[in-house]
């Protein structure tokens, strides 16, 4: 793959409920190391769009492209082993297991031996913060933890590009700072990233482009900056005007 | 994998762990030395086979979370292929177990990809509605299996046809099919499959967004737990020397397994064995007491234990265990 080609790119991606219209038309990419931002109000369908690029959903016209492979048919576990990783935005634990097993199960996924599985799982847990909870039942965890938790399952599967859905959602500030500094460590080590958030405070901080979604299509796209004086998307976000001017300049 | 909590088991208290399994099993062992009482021996052999094929269903049930009230399809495929190689081609059933093993994962394997599509209630009916599709078939291809006048394995004692004059050899063999059972299941939890199949059940969405085939994880559980139970039913054809469609592809056995892991422990290594031990012995008393006088009785003494466990003990007898060792060690 040549160094200019995205990681990650979606031409002409419509997805239909029936007569509604999820996803119409989107075209999107993320580059090698890139943080892109995927914002909107509530219901522009960007949970849809990660379902279909994850493969959880078929979309019903466009191609995506991941790593110069077209994915089309492939299962999800299958675009996950390629490096194609994802959060839910409710968190899905595997509520019996310990918190150390979620993370195991992960690495296992990925092909690794047990032993290699749970090493790296302790690794995992130490770079989310929750080492301390390894002995835990995952349903036993706050909202808080169970993010951390979908993160670090998500990096113990060997992402290349990771797709974060609502991480922030339910934290409290001193958890929302954490994550966000777990975010930029992430870009560190190399993990680009597809990120929707509500957050704008934290999502227009750290992304370095962000793409607009409103009623299922594509309204904007370009730096954060850009983004929030983007008429158009002013106009989407009437009444919410207030936080995205104040995450703009935060 | 540990259960949480369990996790951190210290060298000290795993050995004392190890050495209770240990005086446990060689207790068993001794037993078929000591007693000479054949209805002793019975319920044992019935209480370890029982143990052994609720085993092997706890893999699809109670690990893959794939809940079956049909292994008395796999039960009786095992059943009737050792017996009738064995009869009509003279072929030993230590062979015939074999294959009714593998044809009872390959039926599994069709089964699985049927019915995978349907989730929840629509699996366990689907699993019910193929064990009577098979007592059917025995019931009707009489050439075959003898339909309902039965197959009866004519008895003529070798080690070589998994035949024996006493008691002892069967419950010694039970012993180590259950023992095995419990050991391969114990060693699955741990092994990458086991993981599979457990992050399966508890959330099918993740486990398939972190890489796991949850399709094909459900398949092999199933293959697995089939054949195994196949395994079982063959000791059972091989104890009884006799076999008859409405006895074997029933629901009374497809619903034994289900309940004995359930009181048990589901999803556990030892639940199985752990229930099998409280239920079987107790039907079986019941059964001999009680006579021809009151003869569903035991029934109603299962849904009872059922009711009370399902009442004090949800997690079963390893989980009502395992919390006192917990409240214990605090």
């Amino acid at each position: 793959m040549s160094g200019d080609a995205p990681l990650l790119r979606l031409e002409g991606v419509t997805v239909r409920f029936g007569p509604l219209v999820a996803n119409h038309a989107i075209s999107l990419s993320v580059r090698q190391g890139e943080i892109v931002g995927l914002i909107g109000p509530n219901g522009a369908g960007k949970t849809t769009l990660f379902n279909v690029i994850t493969g959880f959903l078929p979309p019903e016209a466009g191609e995506i492209r991941f790593a110069g492979i077209a994915l089309d048919g492939m299962r999800p576990s299958a675009r996950a082993r390629r490096g194609l990783v994802r959060t839910f935005q409710i968190a899905k634990p595997l509520g019996r297991l310990s918190v150390l097993d979620n993370v195991v199960a992960a690495g296992l996924a990925r092909g690794a031996g047990v032993a290699e599985a749970r090493r790296a799982a302790r690794e995992v847990l130490a770079f989310v913060g929750l080492e301390a909870l390894a002995g835990a039942w995952a349903r036993n965890l706050t909202v808080g933890q169970l993010k951390l938790l979908e993160v670090a399952r998500a990096l113990a599967a060997g992402p290349r590009l990771l797709l974060l859905d609502e991480v922030m959602a339910g934290l409290a500030p001193a958890e929302i700072r954490r994550m966000l500094a777990l975010i930029q460590q992430l870009r560190a080590r190399g993990i680009s990233l597809l990120w929707i958030e509500h957050v704008m405070a934290a999502i227009m901080g750290a992304a370095d482009r962000i793409v607009v979604l409103h009623h299922g299509e594509k309204i904007a796209e370009g730096s954060p900056a850009a983004v929030a004086r983007d008429p158009a998307v002013l106009q989407a976000y009437l009444g919410e005007k207030y936080h995205l001017a104040q995450g703009a300049w935060a | 994998m540990t259960a949480a909590g369990g996790g951190g088991a210290t060298g000290r208290r795993r050995g004392w762990r190890l050495a209770a399994w240990l005086a446990g099993g060689l207790l068993l062992a001794a037993v078929p030395l000591v007693v000479r009482n054949a209805f002793v021996h019975d319920v044992m052999i019935l209480t370890l086979l029982w143990a052994a094929a609720a085993s092997a269903w706890n893999i699809a049930g109670g690990y893959a979370g794939q809940i079956s009230i049909g292994h008395a399809a796999f039960f009786g495929i095992g059943a009737y292929t050792s017996s009738i190689l064995f009869v009509d081609l003279g072929v030993t059933p230590w062979l015939g177990m074999i294959v009714g093993a593998i044809l009872a994962a390959l039926f599994a394997v069709l089964i699985s990809v049927v019915c995978f599509r349907l989730r929840g209630p629509f699996f366990i009916l689907a699993t019910l509605a193929f064990a009577e599709v098979l007592r059917v078939l025995a019931l009707n291809w009489r050439s075959l299996t003898r339909g309902s006048y039965g197959l009866e394995v004519t008895f003529r004692e070798s080690a070589a046809n998994f035949m024996f004059a006493g008691k002892r050899p069967y419950t010694y063999l039970a012993l180590l099919l259950a023992a095995g059972m419990v050991a391969l299941v114990r060693g699955l939890e741990r092994a990458p499959l086991g993981y599979r199949l457990v992050a399966t059940r508890e959330e099918e969405d993740a486990a398939e967004a972190m890489g796991i085939d949850t399709f094909r994880a459900k398949v092999i559980g199933m293959a697995l737990s089939a054949l195994l139970t196949a395994l079982a039913g063959s000791f059972y054809a091989q104890y009884f020397l006799f076999l008859e469609p409405g006895q074997i592809f029933s629901f009374e056995v497809s619903i034994q397994l289900p309940l004995i892991c359930v009181i048990g422990g589901i999803g556990t290594a030892v639940g199985p064995l752990l229930g099998a031990l409280l239920i079987v012995p107790f039907s079986e008393l019941l059964r001999a007491w009680l006579g021809g006088a009151a003869s569903g009785l035991y029934l109603s003494v299962y849904a009872l234990v059922l009711i009370l466990v399902v009442l004090f003990m949800p997690d079963g007898l390893v989980g009502a265990l395992g919390r006192r060792a917990q409240e214990a060690a605090a």
